[in-house]
């Protein structure tokens, strides 16, 4: 099981555009992985719990990880809040 | 019955008439269902099946309103197909069924319970963006498919449309139920539900009365007055009368002005008549009344209504692009968050204060990133400019500028026009260096008149309205435009005046290049605008300079300015009754 300690970037806080792209990514991996803001956990492949702990812009979560993948899971979870969720503008839109 | 009257707020325009419909909110008063033990695998089967339906109904919603106006709402049910998939909805589902053995309406129903009371529970007190029926929709149509394989929601059609709480799926079908009239509990009227309403032009109040929705039953006779902000339960003979009178002028008038303006060719017009934007579904507004173009789009009422939390970059800078593409290849002039005094606002930083382009100025972060956005959309929407509101010196000019060759050096960008608005009195004298600088002007009247009568929320210490014009008001916009033609920057009015028939000529004489006003309103002036010949246009703004007393200004305006634009009205028999606005007494 490893651990990392992330940045709510956006925004608009973890919200439901970016509960969604979570969501998206923890599908992709084996490992079960929580989000755990100010003792508040959820789920990190349900949208409802993501929305539920509604962690403000600036917040820190930890992310939790267990399972095989655990460490490509948690890296692409990194790379997501550090791309805001993939909303960072994309050139020629 | 006896017959009643509610304040509301009028989300939309028009007069509704029909018996009230109630639209089903959801309710929880449902009993706990039991299954036997060897029913459980069929029922399983039985909330699958009505779990796949409910995904494809959900996708169909989707694609209904992707690029469409509607597109926000397209979010909405992206977010409930992931909700529809979620462990911790289906999962909380499946074991009702199993572990207590309930049938699986009665374990939709205690989930979706639940999670309302969690949600509720624990975002209170935190900025969200969603509504726990935003997401709830899908349960109620899950609801829905365990009964009966169904497509979409079934309303009655025509009469007034009760709808406390209304779901996105209802909202993108109003159109379908040709409903009279639609009263809903949101006031705000930059909700989703508020723009929809405006641009299917149903008459919408928004009423949050308690008695009012205990007091409703099924059939009661309601009328729905959008443009009076209220709503008449049980109305008496007399009310009827006046209300239909009042909604067939409404229409009426609507139509004729309408068919009469639509046969002006814009290019023949003395000056370019665009509309004021705050909403995207304002768009076919504009194209409906003729407006070319939006001469001032009010960036912040883009976002509010969703957020309070500042919108970032990339969310702009699609919100501008979309809107550009709409109205391309007429202009769409934007205009910065404009923010400070009453009006709401994001969440800023403390030290924040002022208002307009001073304090966008403060809030750097802000600022940088709208202007980014506005200049990334701009790349592919030639029509886009920039218009910088409350500008006080050229100092505030120079440094959005040296952000704009920022971003231009940093992407190869090319850099938009650039546009400032006339409000502070004082900008005259800078106007010798600012003009060169910029692109356009346009007078911003409501806080220019403010600001030259020394008239806050008090009023004016002198004048009795300041939302009628003064005489140092023409007499000011003289001296700015003369300034402007000599620089050969070109000039526009954005204020709520411009939206007045009666004053019509007097710009035109003036020599403005554009007026921009609320989309409903451009017809009346349009007409005016292309049936006054120049030269009267011309003698009437030289009379209005000429004028310096206040008592005389007024006189003037009743006795013969009124008098000449409302005959030109009357000789395209426009049914004057069933306008809207009072010429002489313009609405704040």
């Amino acid at each position: 099981m490893i651990e990392k300690k992330l940045i709510v970037s956006s925004a608009s806080g973890l919200h439901a555009r970016s509960a969604q792209a979570i969501v998206q990514e923890v599908n992709k991996h084996q490992a079960e992985i929580k989000l755990i803001n100010e003792n508040a956990e959820a789920d990190a492949a349900s949208i409802l719990e993501l929305m539920m702990l509604a962690a403000a812009p600036g917040s820190t979560v930890v992310v939790r990880a267990d399972g095989s993948d655990e460490q490509q899971a948690v890296a692409a979870l990194e790379e997501l809040f550090n791309n805001n969720f993939n909303k960072e503008p994309v050139d020629g839109i | 019955m006896e017959s009643k009257i509610y304040e509301g707020r009028g989300l939309s325009t028009g007069i509704g008439i029909g018996p009230a419909s109630i639209m089903p909110d959801l309710n929880y008063q449902f009993k706990e269902v039991h299954i036997y033990h060897d029913s459980v695998e069929k029922e399983l089967e039985r909330f699958n099946q009505a779990l796949e339906n409910t995904k494809n109904s959900t996708r169909k919603l989707r694609d209904h309103v992707t690029n469409t106006l509607f597109d926000d709402l397209g979010q909405l049910f992206t977010l409930q197909e992931s909700l529809l998939e979620d462990p911790g909805f289906t999962g909380r589902v499946v074991l009702l069924i199993t572990e207590d053995q309930l049938c699986a309406e009665s374990a939709v129903m205690k989930t979706m319970k639940q999670l309302e009371e969690q949600f509720v529970e624990k975002t209170s007190g935190k900025p969200q963006s969603t509504r726990a029926i935003d997401f709830l929709d899908a349960g109620m149509r899950l609801l829905g498919h365990l009964e009966a394989p169904i497509s979409r929601p079934r309303l009655p059609h025509g009469g007034v449309l009760i709808a406390r709480r209304i779901a996105p799926s209802v909202a993108v079908f109003l159109d379908d139920y040709e409903i009279e009239g639609l009263v809903v509990e949101n006031t705000n009227r930059s909700s989703h539900i508020a723009v929809v309403a405006q641009s299917l032009e149903i008459p919408t109040v928004g009423l949050t009365s308690e008695n009012f929705y205990r007091d409703i039953k099924v059939g009661c006779p309601t009328i729905v007055s959008a443009n009076r902000n209220r709503v008449y339960l049980n109305p008496d003979e007399q009310q009827l009368a006046t209300h239909r009178e009042a909604q067939k002028s409404f229409r009426q008038f609507t139509t004729s002005i309408c068919q009469e303006t639509n046969k002006i060719d814009p290019d023949n017009l003395p000056l370019q008549i665009r509309g004021n934007l705050g909403l995207m579904e304002e768009i076919p507004l504009l194209e409906k009344y003729g407006g070319r173009g939006a001469g001032l789009v009010r960036t912040e009422f883009l976002f509010l209504g969703h957020s309070t939390d500042m919108p970032d970059e990339a969310i702009q800078a699609e919100i501008y692009h979309r809107l550009a593409r709409f109205v391309a290849p007429e202009p769409a002039n934007l205009r910065t968050f404009d923010f400070g005094g009453d009006k709401e606002t994001f969440k800023e930083p403390d030290e924040v204060e002022g208002r307009g382009i001073y304090r966008e100025l403060f809030n750097h972060d802000l600022l940088r990133a709208q202007l980014r956005a506005m200049c990334r959309a701009y790349q592919e929407n030639r029509n886009i400019s920039i218009m910088l509101p409350l500008v006080g010196t050229l100092e505030e000019i120079e440094q959005v500028k040296q952000l704009l060759q920022q971003f231009a050096r940093e992407k190869s960008w090319e850099i938009p026009p650039l546009g400032i608005m006339v409000e502070i009195p004082s900008v005259y004298f800078a106007l010798d260096d600012i003009l060169p600088e910029v692109d356009y002007i346009s007078f911003g009247t409501n806080d220019l008149m403010n600001y030259l009568l020394g008239a806050d929320r008090f009023g004016s210490p002198v004048a009795d309205s300041v939302n009628f014009p003064d005489p140092s008001l023409f007499g000011f916009m003289e001296m700015v435009i003369e300034k402007a033609k000599n620089n050969r920057v070109s000039t526009a009015l954005c204020g709520e005046i411009g939206a007045n028939p009666l004053f019509t000529p007097v710009f035109v004489g003036m020599g403005l290049d554009e007026l921009s006003m609320a989309p409903m309103r451009i017809p009346e002036v349009k007409l005016v605008a292309s049936r006054c010949p120049l030269e009267k246009a011309r003698e009437l703004a030289r009379t209005a300079l000429n004028i310096t007393c206040r008592r005389q200004n007024k006189q003037w305006i009743r006795e013969e300015l009124g008098p000449y634009v409302q005959e030109i009205l009357r000789e395209k028999s426009i049914p004057l009754e069933g306008r809207e606005f009072d010429y002489y007494e313009q609405e704040e």
